[in-house]
């Protein structure tokens, strides 16, 4: 009896020495000050935040999915609980162009086929369903508010405002100044009341509040705001073939440049598939890496708010169907990102957590 | 109570185990500042605006000509830049990096070489800076000439000797560093209708197929058709609805996909005439290689390159034109009723593959 006794003592001592030895793996990874400062490095010394390691970050959140976890799957057809695909012959193949989730873990999906969106609940459930007043939505974005933002770059060329309830609170116009050509518009976003049309995946242009009122003058920011308010990012490929892509941040109250954090993947890099991040700021990257033509993965990683260092990845599969996508790849408030991945029976929105 | 506190140690143990197992190897990363000093030769004086910039160290991207100003951020070596300018003002350069507009020094970026490799002999090349003539193919030679920037000079052999082309420069011939010089636009037209957009990087081929892209910006989608007007819609774009091919359409002009990249490309050689319709291939016929276009690598794709996928009885086809910062494609495609025939950022999953038509 002493013997178990001490057998599941020292186990525990154990388990914990292990914990305490592995738990700051984090920290270790975080490259240490160099001795070396460049000026320009030091110039912006002064901007930085105060480094952060989330717990997010470090382990899956207890009771969390293990890494592609279904939260739901919907097969193909204009149901309730059916999500919309088009394959036609000569034509643009499409299915659920983008999604998004809001403060509450509800998922907001947007069925063009069926020209409407779908809010799933967390347990993943049809919440209701908002009829859609524009032609060709392409990309969505929801607001603290419950205001969702749809945007439909060729048909009616406005970003489509909508309440919680579904009613439409107006449309703004795309095209106006920052925005010349409305092909070059890579996203719409939502910070605050402020809607937001993205440039060439670079600056954001505001075009309106969620109250469906278009914005004037239209003002610029350099980058996707930080959900924490902090930062703005932007992310780009270096070289492609290198697997060379960065990410940079930009102090949201000063301006000032925080960092540009140089990220190597382990293959060519085809494109990038998200740049986002959840409350606590933890910026969520995520690239489709090809290893070779018949071998491709999306490199999921975590980075520290304050100096982009990796704190966590992830390997999520690839969307191999010909359907076109905006958005794939979706941050939650509370950390972790949800993939929608399709297959010719239908489509799974999962979840994934950095480790 | 002894099973369990063995079971709940047990557990304990296995947890923390899967929770604190060795985390995969972070990727290599760095964080970048400016490099002390610039490595390469840098460019000054006045460049040709468009010109395409290299970034041969980390380079500060700022918000006005000064190194006081406000850092935007970092552009990482080997990042390439477009002159929005090509005047410089306290060395600094007026450049576009990912969507960002900015000054950057020029001590800290090279030209980028000519893109495609060997130059027919004859082709007209513009200097993209002054840069020396020279006698022989390295700085070693003396100088016979300096080709200020935005001259045009006839290239007399078509491969580079040492990063050297052999020029003829106002009739001196010699040798001058390829890096500083592009392709000119010119030479024959075989659409004279309408006028190509002077592209100075482009081949002439593929500048005049891009203007016909442009042409079809507009334009409605006709399921099973190819015709549009070199001027642009001006009131005949024509209308689509309904779900293809179980669709109406209203008007006289349009294309579906594989129409519109048919004209674009004149394929067969005979479909010339924007204005009469034609639709002599289906991305079933563009799915596969023929004599007229050919697969080449997704990496490699280039301007007027188009991507198709073909799956059963579906398919699509669209003309590349470009990237982004993000590995998206601008495009110039007929997608469907809804959206007509546009041109715009996009992404295409691996069912998609790269064809070059021949000569292009």
């Amino acid at each position: 009896m002493k013997k178990t006794a001490g057998f599941a003592l020292v186990l525990v001592l154990g388990a914990g020495l292990f914990f305490a030895t592995r738990a700051p793996s984090s920290e270790k990874r975080r490259p240490g000050p160099r001795s070396e400062e460049p000026e320009a490095r030091l110039e912006t010394a002064s901007a930085a935040v105060p480094s952060r390691t989330p717990a997010r970050a470090r382990a899956p959140r207890p009771g969390a999915n293990a890494n592609g976890g279904a939260v739901f799957r919907a097969k193909w057809g204009g149901a309730r609980d059916e999500l919309g695909r088009e394959r036609p012959n000569e034509g643009n193949p499409m299915g659920p162009m983008s999604f998004a989730a809001d403060s509450q873990g509800r998922v907001t999906v947007l069925d063009g086929v069926n020209s409407r969106l779908v809010r799933r609940a967390a347990d993943g459930s049809v919440e209701g369903t908002t009829r859609l007043d524009v032609g060709h939505p392409e990309d969505l974005a929801v607001g603290r508010d419950g205001s969702s933002a749809v945007l439909d770059r060729f048909s009616d060329k406005a970003v489509a405002v909508y309440d919680e309830s579904g009613h439409l609170r107006g449309k703004l116009p795309i095209a106006g100044e920052g925005i010349d050509d409305i092909g070059s518009v890579t996203g719409v976003f939502v910070d605050g009341r402020d809607v937001y049309v993205e440039r060439e995946h670079g600056p954001l242009v505001k075009i309106g509040t969620t109250d469906g009122a278009p914005a004037e003058p239209r003002s610029e920011i350099p980058g996707r705001p930080s959900r924490d308010g902090q930062s703005f990012l932007k992310a780009g490929i270096i070289e492609p073939a290198a697997g060379r892509t960065y990410v940079t941040s930009t102090n949201r109250e000063t301006k000032e440049h925080r960092f540009t954090r140089e990220l190597r993947t382990e293959g060519p890099v085809r494109t990038l598939q998200l740049l986002d991040t959840d409350l606590a700021g933890v910026i969520y990257f995520a690239a489709e890496v090809t290893a070779s033509e018949s071998s491709e993965k999306i490199e999921l990683y975590c980075l520290d708010p304050a100096t982009g260092a990796p704190v966590g990845r992830a390997t999520l599969p690839v969307n191999t169907m010909p359907e076109e996508s905006f958005r794939d790849l979706v941050v939650l408030d509370q950390g972790g990102v949800i993939q929608a991945l399709r297959t010719e029976k239908g489509v799974s929105y999962s979840r994934y957590d950095c480790e | 109570m002894r099973l369990s506190a063995i079971s709940a140690a047990l557990l304990f143990g296995f947890s923390f185990a899967a929770a604190c197992a060795p985390a995969t190897e972070p990727p290599e990363s760095e964080d970048l500042a400016e490099d002390a000093t610039a490595t390469g030769e840098g460019v000054s004086g006045t460049l040709a605006q468009g010109t395409q910039l290299k970034a041969t160290g980390n380079v500060n991207l700022r918000s006005s000509a000064s190194g006081s100003a406000k850092i935007l951020h970092v552009v990482p070596s080997g990042s390439t830049v477009t002159l929005v300018s090509g005047t410089p003002t306290n060395g600094y350069y007026n450049v576009k990096h990912d969507g960002t507009v900015g000054w950057s020094y020029g001590a800290y970026y090279e030209p980028v070489p000519t893109s495609g490799g060997a130059q027919p002999a004859g082709a007209t090349l513009v200097a993209n800076a002054d840069v020396n003539l020279r006698s022989g193919p390295s700085t070693s030679y003396s100088i016979l000439s300096v080709v200020t920037s935005g001259s045009q000079v006839t290239l007399v052999s078509p491969n580079a000797v040492d990063g050297f082309y052999n020029i003829n420069f106002a009739g001196t011939v010699g040798y001058s560093s390829s890096k500083y010089f592009s392709a000119a636009s010119g030479g024959s037209n075989p659409n004279p209708a309408p006028t190509p957009t002077p592209d100075p990087t482009g081949d002439p081929k593929v500048t005049a197929a891009m203007t016909r892209a442009q042409a079809g910006v507009g334009f409605s989608y006709w399921w099973g058709h190819g015709r549009f007007r070199a001027e642009g819609p001006n009131g005949n774009a024509g209308s689509c609805s309904g779900s293809c091919p179980n669709c109406s359409h209203s008007g006289s002009y349009g294309a579906d996909c594989s129409g519109f990249v048919a004209k674009v490309w004149q394929v067969p050689s005979n479909n010339t005439d924007l204005t009469s319709d034609a639709h002599p291939y289906s991305t079933a016929d563009f799915a596969d290689d023929t004599s007229q276009w050919s697969t080449v690598s997704r990496g490699n794709a280039k301007k007027a390159d188009a991507f198709v996928y073909r799956s059963g009885s579906s398919g699509h086809i669209f003309l590349y034109s470009s990237g982004d910062g993000w590995g998206s494609m601008y495009a110039y495609e007929c997608k469907g009723c809804s959206a007509g025939c546009i041109k715009g950022y996009r992404t295409a999953t691996s069912a998609y593959h790269a064809i070059r038509r021949a000569g292009y």
